[in-house]
């Protein structure tokens, strides 16, 4: 798993690729600790192609922390399947989380 | 090593007898002639006394004894004076073969013996000569003749008288021969001093002659053997030598012999021996450089190959590569893709060695990174071809086939540049057609297309580079592709899985060592029969989840498939990693594929349903960490599920549709 961020004025812009599971939640986790002083967080979730709950409940810390800080979190052009156990846990109803 | 004889030794012994021989003869002949002609002139001498006496006698009457006193002192100086021994006049008597001297001279030669026995009236019996009858018979011819009696060598001339005086008639009688002058010459002195004298030549001579061979052969000594055995000398053990000892100073050149030539000739000899040595000790050092090189070389350029086994729970890829030389042009990849199809290549740059072998390593990096972003063979090649040819001023090319197989639809797509067709051993073998297109990295434009066959389950794609038909063996025959083409025929029949080996054992025995003229690489799938069961063995420790990651992606299914079954089996595995055991235990993931899709999980850690209690996810409050997220996805994927704790084992069944192809 990758994980790029790029900085522009208060929005943070997260690009992840790879599978966020179990064995690779820990490294999402240390990627997301640092926001740059960023205000607002993009998830960038093109290149992500597998989601489990590790991932989610990363993804959901990110969230709170986010919203804690008055900014909001936004994830973008998210794969079917992925879209898809947003969709179960019905986190999409939280998220402002768009497809391709 | 045999002694060394002297040339100068073998010289003497053939020169010196030969001089000496020739010494001899000439001397003999010499001797014959001289002897001759010095004895000549004494047998004239003697004949011309014997003649001038005769004419003497020729007033005596030889009934008259009286007549002849008075020429006895005449004969006796007349000897004096011309060295005779003896001078007389003899009447031989035909009837009683006896003679009679008349009168008789002694010179000093004379022996005591016959001055004693010889005189005047003396009449021998049975003592004539027949030359004194024939020189009374007028048939004399030679009057001269040379005897060895025992009086030593004697020149003795017999002349008639040929008239004599008659008292009786008081006449002169001629034609009537009677009387016969003889005179006697010794010549025992002259031919003993003529011998001695030609000894003494002989002698000197022989001596003078064994001094100049000598003197010739110590000069041949000099001037052959000693430079001969000082070149012959360095000669020896010249190149063992020059590295322990100290290079010997230039052999010196004197004047302008044979030997002088040699001496140069060697000079420069060693001259370019040293050159030589000196050159090929670079070229050695060089060499060894160079092959730590060109190791270093095959180990990178090998490094950028997969390996050469790769098995899954579907497939079985078996790949052998043997370059010609140490660093080749062949090259094969593969890649297993996470949604299961399985990219495989194989090509051939043309030339070998180091340029080949850059070539071969841009080829497969492109090849690999391409593989991973497009899935069309042809479009593939289309962009490896152009990527080629962009940057290639040697001119390179690389026939290369490509082909993909999906383990959905069983289908392999494959598209070729210019390579050699593979083949499938199914129920039969099948060699693969379609468009040949143009080998990569030399026009840039060019199009492939893709052509599809089935690969099932139990079938093997075999592919392999020319190095397999064009191998020669030590008569210079090739493996030839129906040698190929025939055994893999034989292995479709019930050996489709060992098929590279048994090439490769076939293509061994044929070659039997032979010299290898290209490299040799061969790349064989086989597709293993279904299996629809799957049983893990695990640990209950979260690094296990990569043997469930890999076992779920090699399933023929479908990749939504995979995941969302890979989604439930990672829940329920985290799931039991967390509570089931205080440490670390055994758990048994089974895959069943046969009708429906079924994950079963078991354990023998506490009992736990975990279908029971399942979030509710409308009270799921995500401000706060609660658990069950990761089961509540599970039993929202899953369409039928079972828990049973049976036998001290949490038993848990999971079922799945099978999403239409």
């Amino acid at each position: 798993m990758t994980v790029t961020k790029t900085l522009k004025n208060d929005t943070l812009t997260v690009a992840v690729e790879g599978w966020i599971d179990t064995l690779t939640a820990q490294q999402y986790h240390e990627a997301l600790q640092d926001l740059e002083g960023a205000k607002n967080v993009v998830l960038d979730f093109s290149g992500v192609e597998y989601v489990s709950s590790a991932g989610l409940r990363e993804t959901v810390a990110l969230y709170r922390a986010v919203c804690a800080n008055g900014g909001t979190l936004s994830i973008r052009r998210v794969n079917p399947d992925v879209l898809k156990v947003f969709q179960l846990t019905g986190f999409d109803k939280k998220f402002d989380i768009l497809s391709d | 090593m045999k002694k060394t004889k002297p040339i100068f030794i073998k010289l003497l012994l053939i020169i010196l007898p030969l001089t000496l021989a020739a010494e001899i003869i000439a001397l003999l002949v010499i001797y014959a002639l001289t002897y001759e002609s010095t004895i000549d002139q004494y047998k004239k001498k003697v004949q011309l006394v014997s003649t001038e006496i005769a004419s003497v006698f020729e007033g005596c009457d030889p009934s008259n004894p009286e007549d002849y006193s008075s020429f006895n002192w005449y004969l006796n100086s007349v000897c004096s004076m011309t060295d005779m021994a003896y001078i007389y006049c003899i009447v031989p008597n035909k009837e009683d073969n006896s003679i009679k001297y008349m009168s008789i001279g002694f010179g000093e030669d004379a022996t005591t013996e016959a001055r004693v026995t010889h005189y005047p009236g003396l009449v021998i019996k049975n003592a004539a000569h027949p030359e004194e009858f024939d020189a009374i018979n007028g048939k004399l011819t030679d009057n001269i003749r040379e005897e060895h009696n025992k009086y030593g060598d004697t020149l003795i001339s017999y002349s008639p008288v040929t008239q004599h005086y008659d008292a009786a008639t008081d006449s002169i009688v001629k034609g009537d021969i009677t009387m016969v002058v003889g005179a006697e010459m010794s010549i025992t002195e002259i031919v003993r001093t003529f011998r001695r004298t030609f000894i003494m030549i002989m002698v000197y001579l022989s001596l003078v002659s064994t001094l100049i061979v000598l003197g010739i052969l110590a000069v041949v000594y000099k001037k052959v053997s000693l430079p001969a055995r000082e070149i012959s000398r360095r000669m020896s053990g010249y190149v063992t030598n020059r590295e322990t000892e100290k290079r010997e100073e230039k052999l010196s050149v004197k004047g302008n012999d044979e030997f002088a030539l040699m001496a140069v000739s060697f000079n420069t000899m060693t001259e370019e021996i040293d050159r030589y040595i000196d050159h090929i000790d670079t070229l050695t050092r060089d060499k060894h450089t160079q092959e730590a090189e060109l190791n270093i070389a095959r180990r990178i350029q090998m490094g950028l190959l997969q390996p050469e086994r790769k098995s899954d729970a579907r497939l079985d890829l078996h790949a052998y590569i043997l370059p010609a030389k140490d660093v080749g042009g062949d090259l094969y990849d593969y890649q297993i893709l996470e949604d299961g199809r399985v990219f495989l290549a194989i090509a051939d740059v043309s030339g070998k060695g180091i340029s080949a072998a850059l070539f071969m390593s841009r080829a497969v990096t492109l090849l690999h990174q391409f593989m991973l972003t497009e899935t069309s063979p042809a479009k593939i090649l289309a962009e490896y071809n152009d990527t080629l040819a962009s940057q290639n001023p040697s001119g390179l090319f690389i026939t290369t086939f490509l082909a993909v197989w999906d383990p959905v639809t069983e289908k392999l797509t494959y598209s070729n540049a210019g390579h050699n067709f593979p083949y499938i051993l199914s129920d039969s073998l099948i060699r693969l057609q379609g468009a040949h297109g143009v080998a990569a990295g030399l026009f840039e434009g060019e199009e492939y297309e893709n052509e599809t066959v089935r690969l099932k389950a139990g079938d093997t794609f075999f592919l392999y580079t020319d190095g397999v038909n064009e191998a020669k063996n030590t008569e210079g025959k090739f493996y030839s592709t129906e040698r190929l083409e025939e055994k893999l025929a034989a292995c479709s029949k019930n050996a489709k899985a060992d098929a590279l080996q048994i090439i490769l054992d076939d293509l061994n025995s044929f070659t039997q060592g032979a010299d290898q003229n290209d490299d040799i690489t061969m790349l064989s799938l086989n597709i293993l029969p279904k299996s629809d069961r799957i049983t893990l063995s695990l640990r209950s420790e979260l690094s296990e989840l990569t043997k469930i990651k890999e076992a779920i992606l090699g399933l023929a299914i479908g990749g939504d498939m995979k995941k969302t079954l890979y989604l439930a089996a990672e829940e329920i595995f985290v799931n039991i990693c967390s509570y089931a055991y205080d440490t670390p235990d055994e758990v048994e993931v089974g895959i069943d594929l046969t009708d429906r899709v079924e994950l079963c999980f078991i354990d023998g850690g506490k009992p736990f349903d975990p279908t029971a209690d399942v979030l509710n996810i409308d009270e799921y409050d995500h401000d706060h960490r609660i658990g069950g997220l990761g089961r509540f996805l599970v039993f929202s994927v899953a369409d039928e599920y079972s828990y049973e704790y049976t036998d001290h084992k949490n038993i848990l069944r999971l079922y799945f549709q099978q999403e239409e192809n």
